[in-house]
């Protein structure tokens, strides 16, 4: 869509909307109402139909410091602040020889205020980090200031990004990140600057606007879970089936390298989370051989899973699908052939595909323009994710020799039960967000709302971290239990399950047993519940049926016995859940 | 080339039939600070031209816009 189209878009989608959709609150030193139909019509994109709201022009501090602004007036769900270095400046000389904390001081200042103004309505707090200022008077002789305006604008966005950073939940898109993609000629508007107070053109509006929205989208939806790639074409150069393994092209000065670069990329995708499966149309040794070759970068131990077979491709990303336990819709795939992608894409359509290109050097502005691999920065439990689907396939290979409770015996499996911290918010949001099988269904908790929760005495959460003798599973399970005190009509001792998921991953060996039981323990006397009847939740819905749970009904439950073959803590191991 | 009428009418949410050269912020509804700036964006964007600081505060009604149009060669 063209820019104006856009616009036009956007227009369309107010006049003809008759529901409300997520408040989204824009604040900015500058006039920033340009970035609307672009923020609009990337979040109904993306299946978040939004509201937006600008603030008064350039009175951030007012509308987030004052509880009755207009801003706290809209009751945002999301609150974007975007300030500019040029306007916190406006007053006084720019940096030339002073230290550079003084020009830091407005900006910490205006975060302190966003982050408490985004607590206190229970908001997503979505900060723009500020571009460095246009305006150099040393010109190249800036660069070799160390207290110049690049120098001293620089230091001041770092010390907000680590000020923002601090705090659970905060998403952070970067103006100078932006300008550097499009350049600041295309980005940066002169003419708008002097007529209305717009710095930017709305080339730069619509790539911000997109970012936010992704961002927005990145903390509600999770990213995508699992990469497949093929490898003829796509690993290596060349079909290992005819070429023979030496005959691939993995060699530097040519395309080899950038295999090879692509599979380092790989590697990172897998150190922050993601997963790597391999579907590839040929006979197994062929591959491994291949995979032998010391050229190679990526290893079949980085590997969660593969299907190297003469079957559609569509039917090993199904299977290995039902190996992970996750779903086809966080699979990505990246495949050299149209044909096989176009297979993929009809029988799983919530796969995204993306092509490896001809001219395997391509691959960086083809991945990176796709965007659709980003996610935000791990968890200590994403980082564990990878190596924890190693010890399942371990797991398995147990499983097949014994029966089901001999099996879950054998694994002597400990779970720690535990209050969350500050700093496992962003884990215990990542639960309640990104879980579709084993969760109540319903209303999701966001991260501001979770966050306000913990610090409620009414409220009790529990983050659950298991391992057994194959391995670590990482903080799987999370729960919120909701002690209604006694002057609200209902007799004491009664409570409310209100938050209760499972990681996929975890299920079936007891612990949402466990969970349950330890709930009951939290509880005081009765434990009532609603489990939704929604598409994905059978899993949850079915283990509580087994406890007196009516779907979609507000239901008593049983309380269940300890499982046996469980052992637990419940205080913190200190180095468990640091993010 | 899009007529400018129908630019104006689809930008500012009015009826091109409703607009002449006479139109202007004082006289159409909706035509306020902000769809003035949206306007000129779209008039840059879709007859391919850059306006500058002075000759947007100069374009106070279609008239003068065509006229700034036809001086910088858009045939409309």
């Amino acid at each position: 869509m063209t820019l104006l189209n856009t616009r036009l878009e956007w227009q369309r989608i107010v006049t003809t909307r008759r529901t409300t959709g997520l408040a989204v609150a824009l604040l900015a030193t500058f006039t920033v109402n340009p970035i609307t139909p672009y923020i609009g019509v990337a979040l109904e994109e993306a299946g978040i139909p939004a509201d937006i709201f600008v603030a008064p022009y350039d009175q951030i501090f007012q509308e987030c410091a004052d509880p009755n602004s207009d801003t706290a007036a809209q009751r945002p769900a999301v609150l974007v602040v975007w300030p500019r270095l040029e306007d916190l400046w406006a007053g006084r000389p720019y940096p030339l020889d002073d230290p550079s904390e003084g020009y830091q001081t407005d900006l910490l200042g205006m975060i302190d205020v966003a982050v408490a103004a985004a607590t206190r309505m229970v908001a997503t707090l979505v900060f723009v980090l500020p571009a460095i200022p246009e305006m150099r008077p040393l010109g190249v002789g800036d660069a070799s200031n160390p207290v110049g305006v690049f120098a001293v604008g620089a230091a001041a966005r770092e010390a907000a990004r680590a000020r923002l950073a601090a705090s659970a939940g905060v998403l952070i898109a970067d103006a100078e990140e932006v300008i550097r993609t499009i350049g600041s000629s295309r980005a940066v508007d002169w003419h708008r600057t002097a007529t209305a107070r717009i710095p930017y053109g709305e080339e730069m509006f619509a790539a911000t606007a997109r970012r936010i929205a992704h961002l927005i989208q990145l903390q509600r939806q999770g990213p995508k879970k699992v990469v497949a790639v093929d490898a003829d074409n796509t690993l290596w150069g060349g079909v290992v089936g005819e070429d023979g393994p030496e005959g691939v092209d993995l060699l530097d000065n040519g395309p080899g390298a950038a295999f090879r670069d692509f599979q380092r990329y790989l590697l990172e995708l897998r150190r922050s989370g993601c997963l790597i499966v391999l579907t590839s149309k040929n006979e197994e040794h062929d591959v491994w051989a291949g995979f032998a070759r010391r050229e190679m970068v990526l290893s079949p131990t980085d590997l969660a899973a593969w299907r190297v077979n003469w079957s559609p491709k569509s039917t090993s990303i199904r299977e290995i699908a039902e190996e992970l336990n996750l779903g086809t819709d966080s699979f990505v795939l990246i495949d050299d052939s149209a044909i096989e992608r176009s297979e993929v894409e009809e029988a799983l359509p919530h796969v995204r595909t993306v092509p490896m290109p001809e001219a395997p050097e391509d691959w960086f502005d083809t991945v990176t323009i796709y965007g659709g691999l980003d996610r935000l920065p791990p968890t200590a439990s994403d980082r564990a994710r990878a190596d924890s689907y190693e010890g399942e396939s371990r797991r398995r290979v147990v499983r097949k020799a014994m029966s089901n409770e001999e099996f879950l015996r054998s694994l002597a499996l400990h779970v720690e039960i535990a209050e969350p911290t500050l700093g496992d918010l962003a884990r215990f949001a990542q639960l309640v967000a990104k879980t579709n099988q084993f969760t109540l269904g319903g209303y999701r908790r966001t991260a501001a709302e979770l966050s306000s929760c913990i610090a409620d005495s009414r409220y009790v959460a529990r983050l659950v971290d298991a391992h057994d003798r194959f391995g670590d599973y990482g903080v799987i399970g999370a729960m919120l239990v909701d002690l209604f005190p006694p002057q609200e009509g209902l007799p004491g001792g009664i409570a409310l399950l209100d938050t209760f998921v499972l990681s996929c991953r975890a299920m079936g060996r007891g612990i949402e047993l466990a969970m349950l039981a330890a709930a009951f323990g939290l509880a005081g006397t009765e434990l009532w519940t609603i489990v939704e009847r929604g598409p994905s939740n059978t899993p949850c819905r079915d283990f509580l049926a087994g406890f007196g749970a009516e779907p979609g009904q507000l239901s008593a439950l049983r309380r269940p016995s300890w499982p046996s073959h469980i052992s637990a803590t419940t205080e913190r191991y200190a180095s468990r859940c640091q993010s | 080339m899009v007529p400018l009428n129908e630019l104006i009418g689809a930008v500012i949410d009015v009826d091109p039939a409703t607009i002449n050269d006479d139109s202007s912020p004082l006289t159409v509804d909706g035509w306020d600070s902000l769809a003035h700036i949206s306007l000129i964006s779209a008039i840059e964007e879709t007859y391919s031209v850059d306006f500058t600081a002075a000759e947007m505060r100069k374009a106070s009604s279609v008239g003068e816009l065509r006229r700034l149009l036809s001086a910088k060669g858009v045939q409309l």
